[in-house]
C-alpha cells in the first residue's frame, strides 16, 4: 500500500436529483482499520459504500485508493482488487461452492493450481471441509453457510479491501454473532482493511475500530467505539446508542421508562366510584391527588374493603404510596428502589410534586430487555 | 389395402418425406435461435425496442400460418426456401420471449453482486445471467420446435415437400393410408423431439436450481 491511509473520500457528494443521499463527506480510511458505517435505512451509508467501488458514482469530489484516485481506474480492474459482500449473499445459484469461491481468483486470471489451492483452503478455515461442501449448490446450503461462502468468495483473490454491505442483516442472532466473531478473526488474521455497513449499533460496536456515524447523508461523527458510547456527538448518536446497546442502560432516565397518565382520583371521591374505576382499569389501586395533580397519597382495594364504608369518601383511608422517584432520575435507581420496596409500582413525581406516572415490574423488564437485546432497528 | 400393406410398399417415400420434413424443422429451428437467442439478448439492454418488437413478434405470431405461406409463395416461389423462412418467423418468438423474460428476471442482486466481484458485462452476461436463464430459453426452445414440426406439414402446399405431401395427396384423393403415412410418422417426431429437448433442459439446469422450474 502507498500511504497510511488506504482509502479516501474527499468532497464525496451524491444527488439523486434535488435530493442528496451524500452530502459533502470527508473519511480517511486507514491501511489494516476495521471501519464501520452506521445509521439509520437512508441515511447514506450504502451509497458511500458503493461510491468506494464505483458501483455508484458520485457527483462531486473524490476518492482515493492508495493513493490513486479511483475515477481514473477501469471500475472492473477496481473491484476485481476490492472484495464485496452483500446482504443477500448474490451466491450464483448455478455454480457450485466451490466456483462460487474460484469466481474472482479465475477473474485475476490466476493459475488453476493458484486458485484450487486458495479456494479449498478458504473453505477449511471457514469450517467447511471440502470434501462435503464443495460440489453442493448454494441453495443446498443454510443462511449462515451461504453468507459464510460469500465472504470467502469477497477474500478469494487476496483484496486489500474488503466492503460489506449489511453482510449479516437477514441471519438469526446466534448465526450472526459466530459469523461477526469470525469475521472480526480473518481481519485480525489477514490485516485487510474492511468497511462494513450496518444499521445495528451493537453490531458496529462489536466490529470496528472506528465508527463512522451517519445522519441524513452527513457523517455526524468517528470515532472508536468506546468514545461514541462515552461521548455520543449529539442527541441522535445518544438516542441511537440507547436504542441498540445495553452499555447506556444506566443514562435512561425515569421519564424514558416510565408509564404516564396512571389512574388518578382525588380525596373527595366516594369508595364505590373508586372501586368501578378499580374494576374498569383492571387495576387494584389508584393515586390521589389534589385538585392540581399533587401527589396526596393512594388508595387500594384492600384498605375500601377492609374499613370503607359504601357511599363514604376515600379521604380517610388514603396510605403513602411505597415509593415515590423524581421523573428527572435515573431509572437504574428506580428499579433499584423498586426491587428494594416489594411494590407493585412506583409513583413519579416532578419537581412540583405532581404526579408524572408510575413504574411498574413489567415496565421494568420491558425497557431492560430492550436495553440488552435492542430493540428493531429505528 | 391395410396401413401395414401401404407403408410395406411406400414405406421409401415415407422415408424420403420424413427426411424432408426433420431437415426443414431442424433447418428453421436452428436460425430461429440464431436470430432469436442474440435478439432476446440485446432487447434486455434496450428496454424501449424490447416493448415494441416483442409487440410486433405477437402480431406477426397471429397470423395464419396458410395466409403467411401465401405470402412467402408470393415473395419467394416454390419449393423449400419460402417454406423455411416463414417457419423461422413462427419459430422465432417463443424463443425471443422465453431468452428476454428469462433474462429479465434473473434476480438483479446476482448482477450486482456480478459486477460487485468484477465481472465486466459480458461475463455477468455468459457466466451468471445466461446459465440461470438457460432453462427459460430451451423451454422457449421446446415450444418452437414442436410448433415448427407441426407447421411444417402445411409447407407442403408451396412445394417444399416432407410429410405434409403425403397427408395433401391423401386428403385429395381419399387415401387414409396416405394421410396416416403423413400424420402419423409428424405427430411422433413433434413428440420424440418435445422428449429429447426436456432431456436436454434437464442437464442444462445445474443441480442448485432444479426446485425452480423453467417457464413453459
Amino acid at each position: 500500500m502507498g500511504g497510511t491511509y488506504v482509502v479516501s473520500l474527499r468532497n464525496i457528494t451524491k444527488r439523486y436529483g434535488a435530493s442528496e443521499a451524500v452530502n459533502n463527506i470527508n473519511l480517511e480510511i486507514r491501511d489494516g482499520q476495521f471501519v464501520v458505517l452506521v445509521g439509520t435505512s437512508g441515511c447514506g451509508k450504502t451509497t458511500t459504500l458503493k461510491m468506494i467501488n464505483r458501483l455508484i458514482e458520485p457527483t462531486s469530489g473524490q476518492i482515493l485508493i492508495a493513493g490513486k484516485d479511483i475515477r481514473t481506474v477501469n471500475p472492473v480492474e477496481l473491484r476485481k482488487n476490492i472484495g464485496y459482500v452483500i446482504q443477500q449473499v448474490g451466491l450464483f445459484p448455478n455454480m457450485t461452492i466451490l466456483e462460487n469461491v474460484e469466481t474472482v481468483p479465475k477473474l485475476l486470471k490466476w493459475p488453476k493450481e493458484k486458485y484450487r489451492r486458495k479456494a479449498l483452503e478458504l473453505l477449511e478455515m471457514a469450517g467447511l471441509p471440502s470434501d462435503v461442501y464443495a460440489e453442493k449448490y448454494p441453495s443446498e446450503l443454510s443462511g449462515g453457510q451461504q453468507q459464510r461462502i460469500g465472504v470467502l468468495r469477497a477474500l478469494a483473490g487476496d483484496p486489500p479491501l474488503v466492503l460489506m454491505d449489511e453482510p449479516f442483516g437477514a441471519l438469526d442472532p446466534i448465526t450472526r454473532d459466530s459469523l461477526q466473531d469470525e469475521v472480526k478473526k480473518l481481519h485480525k488474521d489477514l490485516k485487510k482493511t474492511f468497511v462494513f455497513v450496518t444499521h445495528d449499533m451493537s453490531e458496529a460496536v462489536k466490529m470496528a475500530d472506528v465508527i463512522v456515524f451517519m445522519d441524513q447523508g452527513s457523517i455526524v461523527q468517528i470515532a472508536p467505539p468506546e468514545e461514541i458510547l462515552e461521548h455520543p456527538a449529539n442527541d441522535f448518536v445518544r438516542s441511537f446508542i440507547g436504542m441498540h446497546t445495553a452499555s447506556d442502560s444506566n443514562r435512561l432516565s425515569v421519564a424514558d421508562v416510565m408509564r404516564a397518565n396512571p389512574a388518578t382520583v382525588t380525596r373527595d371521591r366516594r369508595t364505590l366510584e373508586c372501586i368501578s374505576l378499580m374494576n374498569a382499569k383492571g387495576i387494584d389501586s389508584l393515586i390521589v391527588t389534589d385538585e392540581n395533580g399533587a401527589l396526596e397519597g393512594i388508595i387500594t382495594i384492600e384498605a375500601i374493603r377492609r374499613s370503607g364504608k359504601p357511599g363514604a369518601t376515600i379521604d380517610s383511608l388514603i396510605q403513602k404510596p411505597a415509593g415515590t422517584v423524581a421523573v428527572t432520575g435515573s431509572a437504574k435507581e428506580a428499579f433499584d428502589t423498586l426491587t428494594a420496596t416489594q411494590a407493585e409500582y412506583l409513583v413519579v413525581v416532578d419537581e412540583g410534586n405532581r404526579v408524572a406516572g408510575i413504574i411498574t415490574r413489567t415496565g421494568m423488564v420491558k425497557s431492560m430487555a430492550q436495553a440488552l437485546w435492542g430493540g428493531d432497528s429505528q | 389395402m391395410s396401413f401395414l400393406e401401404y407403408l410395406q410398399t411406400d414405406w421409401q417415400a415415407v422415408m424420403n418425406a420424413l427426411l424432408v420434413h426433420v431437415q426443414m424443422s431442424l433447418l428453421s429451428t436452428l436460425f430461429a435461435v440464431l436470430i432469436a437467442v442474440p435478439a432476446g439478448i440485446l432487447l434486455t439492454r434496450h428496454e424501449k425496442a424490447a416493448k415494441i418488437v416483442l409487440a410486433v413478434a405477437g402480431v406477426v405470431q397471429t397470423i395464419p400460418g396458410l395466409v403467411m405461406l401465401g405470402i412467402g409463395l408470393l415473395i419467394f416461389g416454390l419449393g423449400m426456401l419460402p417454406s423455411v423462412i416463414v417457419l423461422i418467423a413462427y419459430g422465432v418468438l417463443p424463443i425471443l420471449q422465453n431468452t428476454y423474460t428469462g433474462i429479465r428476471e434473473v434476480d438483479r442482486l446476482y448482477t450486482e453482486a456480478a459486477r460487485g466481484i468484477g465481472m465486466t458485462n459480458r461475463q455477468v452476461l455468459t457466466k451468471v445471467e445466461l446459465p440461470i436463464a438457460l432453462p427459460a430459453i430451451v423451454a422457449g426452445i421446446r415450444l418452437s420446435v414442436v410448433y415448427i414440426i407441426s407447421w411444417a406439414t402445411l409447407a407442403a402446399l408451396i412445394g417444399a415437400g416432407g410429410l405434409g405431401d403425403l397427408i395433401w395427396t391423401g386428403l385429395s384423393c381419399y387415401d387414409t393410408n396416405m394421410i396416416l403415412a403423413g400424420a402419423i410418422p409428424a405427430s411422433l417426431l413433434a413428440i420424440l423431439a418435445g422428449f429429447l429437448i426436456d432431456l436436454v433442459q434437464k442437464a442444462v439446469t445445474p443441480r442448485g436450481m432444479k426446485t425452480k422450474k423453467g417457464e413453459e
